[in-house]
């Protein structure tokens, strides 16, 4: 009886806990909180840049690695210590592709090659910012470019791991850039991951990214995805582009033209 | 009955010069292990093996290998005060501590493999409950306030008649049972709140291993781990493992202390039969996994199976499922081998190749990202350095150090036993 009675003062004290806990908090605090579980749509940014490669431009020339590389204060590999190896090599920018001759098309003389340049595709459901424990990296709400805040990040590389595209880096060691900085992008400290940024600090003084205004081919277009008569807006759907990876939902706001 | 108690006392007030020994030993290995991190921390993460895309290594493995072996502590112990298991009493204090220190080394190991530990309070600072990895905080953290309050209140009886005992302690003690007077209602209350503290407990640990399942399971980019089914498996493991690692603690006190009385041939046999029991509930888990994949041959996943149970990791592999279950299994099974020498060797193999069976899981699946490497980027390979291996001994050693000193000031067994 004494074990029946104080079992129900149990389930009673839960109930009046979690009205109490519903009155405090409110409706749309349980709400956030339940939907901070779930796979939710992202909401619509009042600008969303992106960018457009025309695969047939692209000739694969690194140009745009390297650009980004100086842009960006990346380490560029040359000055390396004895504790880098090419695969902890920070690439914000990078040219996909297999060594095993996948990439050509065709027969001699009607052979052509293929390339897959990609960075952080800032995606519009981006997976790691979800995953980041500390909301270091986050979807810019005004313009929808994926950034990371250096100050916070704790180095888990939990965002690293969720991205399907291996868009992030991090920082194995004390960076050591041997050349001059540019003083627009701050260096980032050792220990935190970082990622193409669309070049923020260009987009905001009304300049393009630096790939793009280096590619040799003109392959990359750079735009507002958010007008419809942008360029870019206009490329995607007269040339019927495709984005890498669509099956995971993410939304890239990067967008290829076929070969 | 003071006979027993007098045993287990003189455990407390008779120290050896083999014990100053041991201690001096594992203080050697965590020196080696903190000058180890002092290189980490002051040349980053480029000192270990760790490279793209293998961000995580043996730290992570090892955290995952060490929040299981905390697994089997707790639930023995609230297992048998709600079962009412008398038999097994005396497990279940070792096996509580063995639960908090194996906590404790497992939220060491995440400050490792941060690249920035001292940022690490960010984790409270700026939780976003969206992160895995922040439910798996507060769902670990919850866990270790639990049984350190559920360890202490089961102790303070035992501290207040040790009080009584060892004079020249007697202030420790005093202070530390916390007023307890062994009251009728006194105890009556205090076992009310234990037996409640047991039944929360247990769902909470199973929240524990969910919530690092999840830490790799919710993640679309790693086919391979984006199974529903990763849950149960990783608490199954975990309970694998938490046990036979309880089995082989309570052997090296048997062994060390000479205490054959207290851990009778009939308790390893209990442990050794819940041991083949899960083991089987854990092989079923992977045939399971087999099946799937291989049948539905979704590339992305199929890559990274082949890769370690018939490419190259397939040595490790086959070594944990021969020597890490078949083997054990069939040790468990044999009665002419179910002596505590079998049943002891069957779980020293258990729990030495789970922590095999913990790499094969974490690091394989990085090693094959979705999206081919850059051009001149080689695919994943991965081997832990010197300095990984030093920090991970290391913090053994502190472990060992910690359960070590607590046996010096504390009966590792429940003194109720010696009535």
């Amino acid at each position: 009886m004494e074990q029946r009675r104080s079992f129900l003062k149990m389930i009673g004290l839960s109930v009046l806990g979690t009205i109490i806990g519903r009155a405090i908090i409110g409706r749309e605090m349980l709400w956030l909180m339940l939907s901070k579980l779930t796979k939710v749509q992202a909401a619509e940014a009042p600008k969303q840049y992106g960018m457009v490669i025309d695969l047939r431009r692209c000739i694969g020339c690194h140009a745009c690695s390297m650009a980004c590389k100086l842009e960006n204060n990346q380490p560029t590999g040359l000055v390396d210590g004895e504790l880098e190896t090419p695969n902890r090599r920070i690439n914000w920018s990078i040219v996909l592709g297999r060594e095993d001759g996948e990439q050509e098309k065709g027969k001699y003389p009607l052979l052509s090659k293929r390339f897959l340049p990609r960075t952080c595709m800032h995606c519009i459901d981006p997976p790691c910012t979800k995953v980041c424990p500390v909301d270091a990296t986050y979807r810019r709400p005004e313009d929808g470019i994926v950034v990371v805040n250096y100050d916070r990040c704790i180095g888990c590389r939990y965002c690293m791991s969720a991205c399907p595209y291996g868009a992030r880096y991090f920082n194995w060691k004390k960076p050591d850039l041997g050349r001059p900085e540019n003083p627009q992008v701050p260096v980032r400290p050792v220990g935190v991951v970082e990622k193409c940024t669309f070049c923020k600090h260009r987009i905001e003084r009304g300049l393009e990214p630096a790939c793009v205004e280096t590619c040799l081919g003109r392959a990359r277009i750079f735009g507002e995805l958010s007008d419809p008569n942008s360029k870019v807006s206009k490329l995607i759907r007269e040339r019927g582009a495709f984005r890498l990876l669509e099956d995971y939902d993410t939304k890239p706001s990067w967008y290829y033209l076929p070969w | 009955m003071t006979n027993i108690e007098d045993v287990i006392l003189n455990q407390l007030t008779k120290t050896t010069k083999r014990f100053y020994a041991f201690i001096g030993a594992l203080l050697v290995m965590v020196a080696w292990g903190a000058f180890a991190w002092s290189i980490q921390l002051t040349r980053g993460l480029a000192v270990t093996g760790m490279n793209i895309p293998v961000y995580w290594g043996v730290y992570i493995s090892n955290f995952v290998f060490l929040i299981g072996i905390s697994h089997a502590g707790i639930a023995i112990s609230a297992a048998v005060r709600l079962l009412r298991l008398e038999l097994y009493r005396p497990l279940t204090r070792m096996a509580e501590l063995l639960t908090i220190i194996s906590l404790m080394l497992a939220a060491m190991n995440i400050v490792f493999d941060l690249g920035r530990p001292d940022r690490v309070l960010n984790m409270v600072f700026f939780a976003d409950l969206s992160s895995p990895l922040v439910w798996d905080f507060i769902s670990v953290s919850t866990y270790f306030i639990l049984s350190t309050a559920y360890l202490f209140l089961g102790m303070r009886e035992d501290l207040s008649r040790l009080a009584d005992r060892l004079p020249g302690r007697r202030w420790l003690y005093k202070a530390l049972s916390a007023g307890w007077s062994g009251s009728e209602q006194q105890r009556f209350g205090q076992e009310r709140v234990l037996r409640w503290m047991a039944i929360i407990i247990l769902p909470v640990m199973v929240s524990v291993h969910t919530t690092v399942a999840w830490i790799f399971g919710l993640q679309i980019a790693k086919p391979i781990w984006h199974e529903s089914g990763l849950g149960p498996y990783f608490v199954t493991g975990a309970i694998v493992s938490g046990i036979s690692m309880v089995t082989v603690i309570a052997w090296i006190l048997r062994r060390l202390l000479g205490w054959g009385k207290f851990f009778t041939l009939e308790i390893f046999r209990g442990l050794g039969n819940f041991l083949r029991a899960v083991l089987l509930i854990y092989a079923y888990f992977m045939i399971a996994e087999q099946v799937t994949i291989r049948y539905g041959g979704e590339s992305a996943s199929l890559e990274v199976l082949e890769f370690y149970s018939t490419g190259a990791y397939a040595p490790y592999f086959w070594s944990f499922v021969i020597l890490g279950t078949v083997i054990p299994f069939l040790i468990l099974c044999i009665p002419r081998t179910r002596s505590i020498g079998g049943i002891v060797l069957a779980s020293i193999l258990v729990t030495v190749f789970m922590w095999v069976k913990r790499v094969i899981i974490i690091i394989p699946a990085l090693m094959h990202p979705v999206l081919p490497p850059g051009i001149g980027m080689s695919t994943g390979i991965y081997a832990p350095t010197w300095v990984e291996w030093s920090i991970l001994g290391g913090s053994y050693a502190l472990g060992a150090l910690l359960y070590t000193i607590f046996m010096k000031f504390f009966p590792i067994i429940d003194l109720e036993i010696g009535k």
